[in-house]
Parts: structure tokens; C-alpha cells; sequence
């Protein structure tokens, strides 16, 4: 008996092949360190697009007057607001051909990121309240995610802090980044996790760990891009944002795989 | 099989063993006696707590197949 759909297999080797060949594209057609913006900016829409329509489809499937349905809407609409933030970047560097002002108005698409997916997150952690304690699971990701701050604190945030450079809404925004995927991401999805890690074996918990698989490689995509924004190496299409490109797709499979083992299959003891 | 064990051997794929088993406890403590003597006449109480314990993480569709193949296998 297959669980798992064509469609979550194809999305899975689109979302790994189509990162690995965009950033091959991208450097391929980088002369000098200059990347014609729209061969920077593509891949991102495309492949997070792909992702937020399949997520879009299995949110409509699941509906949203069931609680896994609106838990899979919070995040769905966490990865279109990216999505936009991304059309937005793209806007500035390839039709206005300017630089992408910071902080700007993609800024607010991608921090809204974080308040959508953590309320998905955590109403996903909640939903298992009936059959298990969740607050060690909660407990413990607090630990780590506040073990994780303090080494961003150090890695990150010292150096940043102290350029004399940067206005205070810049450092605050910088902040808020790996903040936001500290606390917001990775809390919750630790959290869930290890909630879902209690159904040990069974088939319902499979999608949350490529969920937390996912955000753990946004997080470290926005690491890299605080870093980078700062430092001002980053540029569109480079490694940093494959990090964006696998961990939204990742995302996006995980909801795939949701609708997959959320329908109900024949078993052939069903009566008719 | 029993109530019990057919219950196990329906969730145990979809949602793990522990969370079977901390269903049928659930049910058990509310219908005050042990799990393992659950009988036809407790399947509704079981079904009860199988729906308020997993709806909020299980679609309603394959919550009501699995409550269905219980009730095939209790014949």
C-alpha cells in the first residue's frame, strides 16, 4: 500500500534538483561577482512559488473547518508572505534596477514569516494537548532555542551591535531575523517535534519533522543573510538563498505528505 | 480480537502505540474499569474518546475510516 503520492515524491526531487541547478545557473552566469538580477532573483520566485501553490492545494483539500486544516493555513500563508517578499526584492532589482533598500518593503513580507508560521506551529503542538503533555516538549525547546540565542548573541549580534555604521532601525531589523527564527520558528518547531516524537512510529507525525527540517534551514539561510546584509556580501542567488530555496520546499513536500497520510486508504475491510 | 487489541492494531499505524494506548486508558478511567476488559458495549465511549483525543490532528475522514475498521474487525 503506497502512503506516499507521486506528487510529494515529485515536488521532493523538484525542490532538491531545482535548488542545486538554480544555484549552478546563478554562478554559472556570474561574471566579475555581478549576477544579472533577474538570473539572481528567478529561481526564488519560481521555487517558492511552486511550493506556496502545492501548499495552497492541500490547504483547499484539507479545509479549513477542520483544526489540521487552519494549522496548515497559518503556515501556508507564512510561505506566500515570503513568496511576496521575494517578487517584491525582485521588483526593485530587476524592473526598478535600484538597490533593494534596508530596511524596505520586502522586509516586512519576510518578518511576516514568522508571526504566521509560529501560529501554525504551536496550534499544531496544542492539537496533541488531549493525548500528551506538551510542556516539556515546550520546556525543552525553550532551552535550546535560548542556548541557540546566546551563540547568535556571540556569533552575530556582538559585531553588529558594536558598528557605529548601521542606524538603530537597521540593527533592530537585524535583530529581529535570527530572533524571529530562534523564537518564533525554532521554539515552536522543536517543540512540535518532540511532541510529535511521542507518536513514535505512526504515519500522522511524519510531515512535522520535515516541517522542522524545513525551518531549520530557513533559519540558517536568515543567519547568513543578517551576516551578509550587514557585512554587504550578500547578493541574490547566491548559497544563502538555496538555504531559502530547500527549507521552503521542504516545507511545502511536508504538506504534501500531510495530505497523504491524512486520506483515509482502502484497506479492504472497510465495508461498503 | 477485543475492543482493545483491534484498537490498538487500527491506530497503532496512523498515530503510534503509546497514543493507542493512552486512548484507551483515557477511556478506561472514564468508564471505570481496565482497558484490556473493554467489551461491545463500550465501543461508543471508545470511539468518543478516540475522536475528542485526535480530531485536532487528524482529518475527520480518516479518523471515521479508522473508528469503521474497528467496528468491521468487532464484526
Amino acid at each position: 500500500m503506497r502512503i506516499v503520492s507521486v506528487r510529494t515524491w515529485a515536488l521532493a526531487v523538484f525542490g532538491i534538483v531545482a535548488s542545486y541547478a538554480s544555484l549552478y545557473w546563478v554562478q554559472a552566469n556570474t561574471v566579475d561577482g555581478i549576477t544579472p538580477p533577474l538570473v539572481g532573483n528567478l529561481p526564488s520566485i519560481v521555487i517558492q512559488g511552486i511550493g506556496v501553490a502545492v501548499m495552497v492545494y492541500v490547504v483547499a483539500q484539507l479545509g479549513l473547518r477542520q483544526p489540521i486544516g487552519r494549522q496548515w493555513a497559518w503556515l501556508t500563508a507564512g510561505s506566500a508572505s515570503f513568496w511576496i517578499g521575494s517578487i517584491v526584492w525582485a521588483y526593485y532589482e530587476v524592473v526598478l534596477e535600484q538597490p533593494v533598500p534596508f530596511p524596505g518593503l520586502p522586509d516586512l513580507f519576510y518578518l511576516a514569516l514568522y508571526p504566521l508560521a509560529a501560529i501554525g506551529l504551536f496550534s499544531a503542538v496544542s492539537a496533541f494537548g488531549k493525548l500528551f503533555d506538551t510542556r516539556v516538549p515546550l520546556a525543552l525547546a525553550a532551552a535550546v532555542s535560548a542556548v541557540a540565542t546566546g551563540a547568535v548573541y556571540f556569533a552575530v549580534f556582538r559585531t553588529i551591535a558594536a558598528d557605529a555604521q548601521l542606524s538603530a532601525i537597521e540593527k533592530i531589523i537585524s535583530f529581529f531575523y535570527p530572533l524571529g527564527d530562534i523564537w518564533l520558528l525554532l521554539f515552536p518547531a522543536a517543540a512540535l517535534a518532540l511532541t510529535a516524537g511521542q507518536l513514535r512510529g505512526g504515519r500522522l507525525a511524519w510531515p512535522w519533522w520535515i516541517v522542522v527540517l524545513g525551518y531549520l534551514m530557513v533559519a540558517a539561510a536568515d543567519v547568513m543573510f543578517t551576516v551578509g546584509t550587514w557585512d554587504d556580501t550578500y547578493q541574490s542567488g547566491s548559497i544563502i538563498d538555496t538555504g531559502w530555496w530547500l527549507g521552503f520546499s521542504a516545507v511545502a513536500v511536508a504538506a504534501s505528505l500531510m495530505l497523504d497520510v491524512q486520506r483515509p486508504r482502502d484497506t479492504g475491510e472497510v465495508a461498503s | 480480537m477485543s475492543l482493545y487489541a483491534d484498537t490498538i492494531e487500527v491506530l497503532t499505524p496512523l498515530v503510534g502505540r503509546p497514543a493507542a494506548e493512552i486512548c484507551l486508558r483515557s477511556s478506561a478511567v472514564k468508564l471505570g474499569k481496565s482497558a484490556e476488559e473493554f467489551g461491545a458495549a463500550d465501543a461508543d465511549a471508545v470511539f468518543a474518546e478516540i475522536r475528542s483525543s485526535m480530531s485536532a490532528f487528524t482529518s475527520s475522514a480518516l479518523l471515521e475510516q479508522a473508528i469503521t475498521q474497528i467496528k468491521v474487525r468487532q464484526g
